[in-house]
């Protein structure tokens, strides 16, 4: 493994570069954003990569000395709902959905009398449909399961995604999640650079010295 | 026919832009290479996306060589020689073309494409040739247009379930892009929906106006919400295809893809519903 390579460095970046480096990255890589999707493991690797590449080269500047920092913890995975007594054929059902067995995970969901007043059975309806891609049923069922349950983080945390999603956030966004206008904020324009010559030359004689 | 799933040119670096439009140009030749004269007829902006993804995680760095466009003959431009990834994407746009029009005339609204339908014997010779390259994505696309027709049939209201054939498909598509990328073809699948949704914006008032099935018609929104509505199913996809992304190792095409992710989709999800009457690109 490059580590340089993991975190887009050249040789000889200082610490201040590696840890913004690594703080981008790993907020692409959040693992908050995978938990409820079937992309988690990729996600997860993806993150161990990138603590291995900033270790190895934190360590390397602090000539062997191994560094613990902030680095984001990496989720093990959906956790089932801390509040409600685990429910055996509910976790059966997450795991045909972590597997990808969603129509299978839906049949079963379908089968159980009275689900839909249950705030667990919605989101793992939801999840179903996280799974398959099918995002517009996926935030129904989320909405209706942190109606049952507020207060879940696991559910607000999948509502909160796909909310922010629809509001035109995209994870990870190079260009800012301004967009357009993020990437226009950044440096002057001619009209900028114009304007500030101008109220230079009123001011003060354009550099030559006091009023 | 111009495409949806394009960079926002305004943010891009000139060599950038160069090199995308050598992409775009590239794929006009392989057409013609490899199906003819008349295959670039067919020529579509969105299959550009997935060469690019094809080429880059392959780290594949395409040769550019000064060319004469059919459509600009004046002066030579740069244009990409052949690579995996605008082989795929040539392959993929015969077949989708093959199957929309087969869509279309099993729908009796043929009448509609005269021009394409002139296409129509050289596109099946030319799917032929296709289908033996890509035959797992000949099946694909074969089996999902026949449940994109059930879906109709019975209907359904359901914007994802509307959207699911064409998912699908792109899914097919980008895992062929790159075997075993489980986040591409994630990708995939929701820029497939996005392509769909769009699509159904635009055409609210043709579909309308012809009976034809539109799923935002069906569900009682006017135009106006039928376009809101668009534009908040593909918000969420694009933040999921953003996702997906994230996750891969995008190659030297970085910047431009980048672009077409996080500024080109939002841009054409800015403008959803609007007829577009010719390509925002000079030719």
């Amino acid at each position: 493994m490059d580590a340089y390579k993991v975190l887009g460095l050249t040789e000889g970046a200082t610490e201040e570069e590696i840890k913004t480096a690594y703080r981008a990255l790993a907020q692409k890589y959040n693992p908050d954003n995978y938990e409820a999707g079937p992309l988690r493991e990729e996600a997860e690797a993806k993150m161990t990569e990138l603590n291995e590449a900033f270790d190895a080269l934190m360590g390397a500047i602090r000539t062997g000395t191994p560094v613990s920092s902030g680095r984001a913890a990496s989720a093990g995975g959906p956790e089932p709902d801390t509040g409600a007594a685990a429910n055996g054929r509910y976790r059966a059902i997450r795991q045909m959905i972590n597997s990808g067995a969603v129509e299978q995970a839906l049949a079963e969901l379908n089968a159980i009398q009275g689900g839909a007043n249950d705030a667990e059975w919605n989101f793992l309806v939801g999840s179903a449909y996280y799974y398959k891609g099918w995002v517009a049923d996926a935030l129904r069922y989320f909405q209706t399961a942190c109606r049952l349950a507020p207060g879940n983080r696991e559910y607000e945390a999948a509502l909160r995604n796909l909310q922010n999603s629809a509001g035109g956030a995209m994870p990870g966004n190079p260009y800012g999640n301004n967009g357009m206008a993020g990437a226009q904020a950044v440096g002057c324009s001619c009209c900028d650079m114009c304007t500030a010559m101008m109220c230079m030359d009123m001011c003060c004689g354009c550099g030559r010295g006091g009023c | 026919m111009f495409g949806y799933v394009l960079p926002l040119t305004a943010e891009l670096k000139v060599r950038e832009w160069h090199a995308y439009r050598a992409y775009y140009c590239g794929l006009c030749k392989e057409l013609k290479r490899e199906y003819g004269f008349l295959s670039r007829f067919l020529l579509n902006y969105d299959l550009v996306l997935p060469a690019l993804l094809a080429d880059g995680m392959a780290g594949t760095q395409a040769r550019m060589c000064p060319e004469r466009c059919m459509a600009n003959p004046v002066e030579k431009r740069p244009m990409c020689q052949s690579t995996a990834g605008l082989a795929l994407a040539a392959d993929a746009l015969v077949l989708t073309v093959y199957y929309k029009l087969a869509d279309d005339l099993a729908d009796e609204r043929f009448f509609k494409c005269l021009p394409a339908l002139a296409l129509w014997p050289f596109l099946s010779r030319m799917r032929k040739k296709a289908a033996a390259r890509r035959p797992a994505l000949d099946e694909t696309l074969r089996e999902q247009t026949a449940a994109q027709q059930a879906l109709e049939r019975r209907a359904s209201k359901n914007a994802d379930e509307a959207a699911d054939p064409t998912a699908r498909m792109t899914a097919a598509l980008f895992r062929l892009a790159a075997p075993g990328s489980r986040a591409l073809e994630r990708m995939g699948l929701f820029v497939g929906k996005i392509i769909y949704y769009l699509d159904a914006a635009e055409d609210y008032e043709k579909d309308t106006r012809n009976g034809a099935y539109n799923v935002f018609a069906l569900q009682g929104l006017s135009k106006a919400e039928a376009v809101a509505e668009a534009q908040r199913l593909c918000r969420m996809c694009a933040g999921e295809a953003a996702l997906a992304y994230n996750l891969l190792e995008p190659g030297p095409c970085k910047a431009i893809l980048d672009n077409i992710v996080f500024l080109g989709l939002p841009q054409s999800i800015a403008l959803a519903g609007q007829k577009r009457t010719q390509p925002r690109h000079g030719a």
